[in-house]
């Protein structure tokens, strides 16, 4: 065999492109069926899936699967694979003959912006109309003729999850003309803002001649968009919606948590009149019962609150949210990408930060990362909730708002405004108060699915109670062994807790704290809380079960009422609105920044503001006579 | 006393929890892949695949977070340092 025959029979170099979520692998592995070698890219933890495949003339071929990509102005590692394969710069990859680019018909919107850019490499292309039964049944008809000669390559329709549905793109294999193949590698320059603005107006073009989709459902969505997006109504409208969450967090969460406050009660009493006196009884009593069950009857409320989320998230409204504060976010220097980042760390900052990851400009990114703490997470509900049944009476307002409603809602707004009055200084400080347009994709709008909805509300109540029975129950035993010891001398006077490591730390650490009107028992909760928030309320339950016994550790609410001015409560309130005392938050940022300057300064502002807001919140209530 | 033991141990354990949880999750990997290098020809070298599998898994607060799947434990050569993002347009 001639090494001229030879370079003929050599399997040609195919690569399969796409979006992520286009159903691109279901096509390679359609393709390549068990055929495949699965190994990682140097140097990065990126997969790398190769197979091989053979054409119905009986050709070879090496088929690609590149990470999903939404563009080669990469914004994570995936999309930097993908470019460099491409751009042939990855030393151990040879350049792709073929890339087959996969699109999901149902979206082309989306899509086809990445063909158009990678259209300018000059290699040849070949594109895959994926999921096309789907955008059949959905009404959406892609004139593949019209879009074949609009973008100059062939276009092929396929089903990644049939089995035949890769056929016609097998038989267009050997179709192609790869003595187009450039000897050189492509060139590919960062597109201005310019360029990007004149790609999306060439995809409007192209999909206004070839795609002809379910008219009535786009009016509908434009019918929607036009009250829910609109400057003004659409913010009273997502004031509404807001306000209606936080209502239901504390009107409909009632009867449930008043029948887990009677459960974990009669298990106490159960458990302590088992058990003869001693320290396993007053483990079980005080510190696990009294503890957990602090901390578990704020789950109706967690249900609620996320049911909102997950039902908001569902039927397209969030995006649409971003939208709408993107002028907001704009005004303090920050973009509506922002938004998205900002709004998961509602639940928790952790994945907040993390998805900060698509923002491309170092200080919005570095911004965002440092405000994100501010946001109210999940883990704060438990605190808010305690201190708001305990000091703020349950009566409407106006007759149709609940006053503690009103309150939640408040203490949410100061964490969002305080965050963007951050954010305008760190922009501002940083020179650079520039607006960044944003350009996102609208889903369509649609009614939540009952069935996601019940999954996604399923999987945070077991990630609660996963952190109820793993570090909130570990934590409460670590914290009742430090009221409990050493124990008393005999001739002590006052609680024995005094004379414990816990009443030590919190009589050490409360002269810090004495202006803000916090108590050594609160200071002892806040130390714990570094862990995970919501297990101050646990610590204190513990603390005061410790110090006066299994009776009183089953109302919390009522003994924070009576020993505590409303003042105080006041003052613990705006401290977790700023709270910084999160470690998971701040080893985040250390890993994301990659730099302790980061999360030392977050630390470090964040408690600062914390310890001014709750000092000037106790001084002010003081004056006005709430002490 | 038998009872001051059980109640001792169980504090024990939920200390050690505690500390194991607030470890970062590379720095948890890291420390049984020192343990595996130490103790491979003991005994113990049993149980340690099993403390390698939980090392890696993040249960701090990324166990309450929907990207866990993507966690900096599992895929830290992925994060994209800030000077690194420096270098897109916008």
């Amino acid at each position: 065999m001639t090494a001229a025959t030879a370079a003929l029979d050599a399997p040609r170099r195919v690569a399969l492109l796409g979006n992520p979520n286009c159903g691109k692998t279901a096509l390679f592995n359609l393709l390549t069926g068990s055929r495949q070698k699965v190994a990682n890219y140097a140097g990065v933890t990126v997969e790398r899936k190769e197979g091989r495949v053979a054409s119905p003339s009986g050709r070879s071929y090496r088929v690609l699967d590149l990470p999903g990509a939404y563009s080669l102005n990469a914004d994570s590692a995936d999309e930097a694979v993908t470019r460099d394969v491409l751009l042939g710069r990855l030393s151990d990859e040879e350049r792709p003959e073929l890339l087959i680019c996969v699109t999901d018909a149902t979206n082309l919107r989306l899509n086809l912006r990445l063909v158009l850019e990678v259209r300018q490499l000059g290699i040849p292309m070949l594109l895959a109309l994926n999921m096309s039964d789907l955008a059949e049944r959905r009404g959406i008809r892609v004139d593949t003729h019209k879009l074949s000669e609009l973008l100059g390559m062939p276009v092929v329709s396929t089903v990644g999850i049939a089995r035949h549905g890769a056929d016609r793109l097998l038989a267009s294999l050997d179709e192609i003309d790869y003595a187009a193949v450039a000897e050189h590698a492509p060139e590919w320059k960062t597109p201005s803002l310019d360029q990007v603005t004149q790609t999306h107006r060439q995809v409007r073009e192209i999909l206004e001649q070839v795609v002809a989709s379910g008219e009535g459902e786009r009016r509908w969505d434009e019918s929607i968009d036009r009250v829910v997006m609109h400057p003004l109504l659409g913010l009273v409208i997502l004031a509404a919606v807001l306000l209606l969450m936080f209502q239901a967090v504390f009107s409909w969460a009632g009867l449930p948590m008043d029948a887990i406050d009677a459960a974990t009660g009669w298990v106490g009493v159960q458990v302590g009149g088992m058990m003869s006196e001693g320290p396993l009884r007053s483990l079980l009593v005080d510190g696990i019962i009294a503890g957990v069950g602090g901390v578990i009857i704020f789950l109706p409320q967690i249900v609620i609150l996320f049911a909102f989320i997950l039902a908001l998230e569902d039927s397209g409204y969030l995006p649409r949210a971003a939208f709408l504060l993107d002028r907001f976010m704009g005004k303090v220097g920050l973009s509506g990408r922002s938004f998205i980042p900002l709004l998961s760390s509602f639940a928790c900052a952790i994945p907040g930060i993390m998805a900060t990851r698509v923002i491309s400009n170092t200080r919005d990114r570095l911004t965002t990362i440092l405000i994100a703490p501010l946001m109210t997470c999940s883990a704060r509900l438990p605190v808010y909730a305690l201190l708001i049944a305990a000091f703020i009476p349950e009566q409407s307002v106006a007759g149709v708002f609940n006053l503690q409603g009103l309150v939640l809602f408040g203490l949410y707004l100061s964490g969002i405004v305080s965050a963007m009055a951050v954010a305008w200084v760190m922009q501002r400080f940083g020179g650079s108060l520039a607006h960044h347009p944003l350009m996102m994709e609208l889903p369509t709008w649609r009614l939540p699915n009952l069935r996601n909805l019940l999954l996604g509300l399923l999987e945070r109540v077991k990630i609660f109670l996963r952190r109820v029975g793993g570090i909130i129950l570990a934590m409460m035993i670590v914290l009742w062994a430090l009221s409990s010891y050493p124990a008393a001398p005999i001739d002590a006077i006052g609680p024995a807790i005094d004379h414990s490591y816990a009443g030590m730390i919190g009589h050490l650490i409360q002269p810090l704290f004495a202006p803000l009107g916090f108590s050594w028992e609160i200071c002892v909760a806040l130390v714990p809380g570094l862990a995970a928030r919501e297990v101050a309320v646990g610590a204190l339950a513990t603390v005061y079960a410790v110090s006066g016994g299994a009776d009183e550790a089953a109302a919390l609410g009522t003994i924070v009422a009576q020993q505590w001015s409303l003042a105080t409560a006041l003052a613990l309130l705006a401290w977790y609105v700023f709270a910084p005392q999160c470690l998971p938050t701040l080893a985040v940022i250390k890993r994301e920044t990659q730099s302790w300057r980061y999360p030392l300064l977050a630390a470090g502002y964040l408690f600062g503001l914390a310890w001014l807001a709750a000092f000037f919140t106790y001084q002010i209530a003081v004056a006005l006579g709430a002490g | 006393m038998v009872e001051q033991l059980l109640v001792g141990l169980i504090v024990l354990i939920a200390a050690a929890y505690c500390v194991w949880f607030i470890c970062p999750a590379d720095l948890r990997v890291a420390l049984v892949r020192r343990l595996q290098r130490r103790c491979s020809d003991t005994p113990a070298a049993t149980l340690l695949p099993g403390i390698a599998r939980a090392a890696a898994v993040p249960n701090s607060a990324c166990a309450g977070c929907g990207a866990r799947t993507r966690c900096p434990a599992n895929r830290s050569a992925e994060v994209i340092p800030l000077q690194r993002s420096a270098h897109s347009t916008k």
